[in-house]
């Protein structure tokens, strides 16, 4: 029984030490002049570099509307919106979920159960935006997810939000661009296996068909991850299709294209979608990459760059590294207009607010209207092509 | 925080039924499995397909999640029911990923459910009934009552003729063939009822959280299941829960731990590592758990009176 207890003692006082080794952070005063954000992102683990561009982003807003800030709208004016507006200052509880569902659904009961926050910003993928959305739904706390994609995400409940058009937008928009461009009958398809891979897979096969009456030849869904991606790829160019679509991530994607190089695959036979999911990772070698056509969101222009990759630079010391961050800086100034426009922080008044506010901002990442499912009406995307491993404008036919 | 506290608990026991699970095939009798997140996955996906895509009762659907993983238990003992325990180590982590796979690449029904959507709207039991604000206490105690059935289960299959088998098995397969007892039967017996023990968590673990995809079952899943079962005590199942606990505390205490808005991705990194080295000075003080297995020893003493 002794080494029972001393057992459950040691137990206690290991939980003790980590739970109060440290002091909370002073913000957390119960004052009426912050309004608790929460965020779920995976800062550790394989999908921290998307995580971290995705809290940036985040963080890049709050530090904005904290000290007042001009936020755009569409019809070309600004809007001042600082503490007063919102009625305080945003404080951000920021949650690692360790790139594993399960912690990131500890940390949304944490979110909403403990910190009582309005709102859950963040949040990578689809599976994880599903599995905590359900639960935040249910619990009337609103999510914006910045770059989850899946179809499933409309059917959750008034309380979730998408920063990011669904995959129906996407694979439809690359398949036209792939086949205006080209004019091929015959696509291969290679994507992750995931949720917004296959989502853009199925997409963009059905509007080839159904729209063009062209073919998907070949679909191969790859697991992210692995050392070695040459059977996949002999698998692509196994019936020798003109072209070839692509949806891949950073390191992954640089694997790819590498040993597509190397085996003579021509980089020119790939449409790839969000080509800023991989071109920091490839800057080094550029020559793998010439003359793939991508189609990137509305997320490269000169306003882009001016309202948030510049400020971005400024703030943190180099370029956002993943295209995700510009979506979760945009759910967040949506968050601050809500505020502004609620009156209140309560979650059922910001969910109202947040598709008014919509319909006028003006996003980093282009117009970020909600429809009636809290979802994105439209995205806008720009064609690409890659020189000198550098994205340059593009247009069909050119 | 009450609402917090309820769910951690719970989550706390359907990780203790895994750890029991693992308890038996590792602390009892020597087994390495390393896949241990299969069986897992089989039970959570076999009764969430149950009771959402083939439309069963929710009580059929648990049944089946229990069944499946102790028939995956026995598929997977069946042909390295004779290995030593390295390979035995090799096989059921190539085994557990190969559920996985075949999950992720398996529509069921529609392209969007199954695969790597996963299977969402999996319905919690008797919601109808009970649901409502309280109904966080409700599972709770459906969780505890089945914590405490695997407990008695495992207690039992420990305390019988066939538990001292096992742990015959787990010192030397030689001295249980010289007593002439089927080795390899009883292995694949142990991952039998193992199997089943880690379904019924998996199907607990689906129909409480109401959506499960692969990503859930990465083998990190079974490495965490690992540290309960060591930081525990491997041998003594009441380790087993101790160490579920422990490891849940560990992940979920320091998150309170405020690193503050500016160094949020630095404090992630540490809390890891904190994590890491709490787990570390455990198993330097207490190398056999926190609580060790209670040797029974027969016959004579040795010189040192041990």
């Amino acid at each position: 029984m002794r080494r029972f207890l001393s057992g459950v003692t040691a137990a206690a006082a290991v939980a003790a030490a980590a739970a109060w080794a440290l002091p909370p952070a002073p913000a957390q005063a119960q004052s009426n002049e912050t309004i608790k954000v929460g965020v779920i992102v995976p800062l550790t683990g394989r999908n921290a570099v998307q995580g971290e561009d995705i809290l940036r982003g985040i963080q890049l807003a709050v530090r904005r509307v904290n000290e007042g800030y001009d936020i755009p709208l569409k019809d070309g004016e600004r809007v001042t919106i600082g503490p007063e507006e919102m009625g305080g200052k945003i404080e951000l509880i920021i949650e690692d979920n360790e790139s594993r569902p399960a912690s990131a659904v500890d940390a949304a009961r944490k979110l909403v159960n403990v910190d009582e926050v309005p709102v859950i910003l963040g949040i990578l993928s689809s599976g994880v935006c599903v599995a905590t959305g359900e639960f935040t739904n249910k619990n009337s706390t609103v999510q914006i997810c910045s770059s989850s994609t899946s179809p499933e995400l409309r059917d959750i409940g008034p309380f979730l939000f998408s920063a990011m058009g669904l995959d129906t937008l996407m694979g439809a928009s690359l398949a036209d661009f792939a086949y205006q461009d080209s004019g091929a009958d015959r696509f291969a398809v290679l994507s992750a296996n995931n949720p917004f891979g296959v989502g853009m897979e199925i997409q963009a096969c059905q509007r080839l068909e159904e729209e063009y009456g062209a073919e998907c030849v070949t679909t191969v869904r790859y697991e992210q991850g692995k050392s070695d991606y040459r059977a996949d790829l002999r698998r692509v160019v196994s019936e020798d299709p003109p072209h070839a679509l692509i949806t891949a991530y950073g390191t992954d994607a640089r694997l790819i294209f590498r040993q597509a190089y190397e085996l003579g695959i021509e980089p020119s036979l790939w449409y790839a979608d969000y080509p800023s999911l991989w071109t920091n990772e490839v800057q080094d070698t550029p020559e793998i990459i010439e003359g793939i056509k991508g189609l990137e969101v509305g997320a490269s222009g000169d306003f882009f760059r001016e309202e948030y990759a510049d400020p971005y630079e400024a703030e943190f010391g180099e370029r956002p590294t993943t295209s995700f961050g510009g979506f979760a800086y945009d759910s967040a100034m949506l968050v601050a207009l809500a505020l502004h426009e609620a009156g209140s922080a309560e979650a059922d008044a910001i969910r109202e607010a947040l598709h008014t506010v919509s319909q006028n901002y003006e996003g980093a990442t282009g117009d970020k209207a909600f429809d009636e499912d809290g979802m994105q009406v439209s995205e806008s995307y720009l064609e690409q092509i890659m020189k000198d491993g550098v994205p340059t404008p593009y247009s069909i036919g050119e | 925080m009450s609402a917090f506290l309820v769910y951690l608990i719970t989550m706390t026991g359907i990780y203790g039924i895994m750890s029991l699970s693992l308890s038996l095939q590792y602390g009892q009798t020597g087994l390495v499995n390393l896949g241990q997140v299969g069986f897992f996955m089989v039970g959570a996906y076999v009764s969430a397909i149950g009771s959402t895509i083939l439309g069963w009762p929710i009580a059929l659907a648990f049944v089946a999640g229990v069944l499946g993983g102790a028939l995956f238990g026995v598929l997977m003992a069946l042909p390295i029911g004779n290995l030593r325990q390295d390979y035995w180590a090799i096989v059921t982590i190539a085994a557990a990923e190969l559920v996985r796979v075949i999950f992720l690449n398996t529509n069921l029904g529609s392209p969007y459910v199954g695969a790597s959507y996963g299977i969402t709207g999996i319905p919690s039991p008797l919601q109808g009934v009970l649901g409502g604000p309280y109904y966080g206490y409700y599972y709770l105690a459906l969780v505890a009552a089945c914590l405490l059935g695997c407990y008695l289960v495992v207690q039992w299959v420990s305390r019988s003729p066939f538990g001292r088998v096992l742990k015959a098995i787990r010192e030397s397969d030689e001295v249980a063939q010289a007593l002439g007892k089927n080795v390899r039967a009883a292995r694949i017996w142990t991952m039998a009822i193992g199997g089943a023990i880690a379904g019924l968590g998996g199907a607990l673990f689906s129909h409480f959280l109401g959506f499960i995809d692969p990503t859930y079952f990465m083998p990190l899943e079974t490495f965490l299941v690992w540290a309960m079962v060591i930081l525990g005590g491997a041998g003594n199942h009441l380790g087993a829960l101790a160490g579920a606990i422990i490891i849940q505390l560990l992940y979920n205490g320091t998150r309170f731990i405020g690193f503050g808005e500016e160094y949020a991705s630095l404090g992630a990194s540490l809390r890891m590592v904190l994590i890491g080295v709490l787990i570390i000075l455990v198993i330097l003080y207490l190398p056999r758990g926190i609580l060790p297995e209670r040797r029974r020893r027969y016959g004579v003493r040795d010189a040192a009176g041990r």
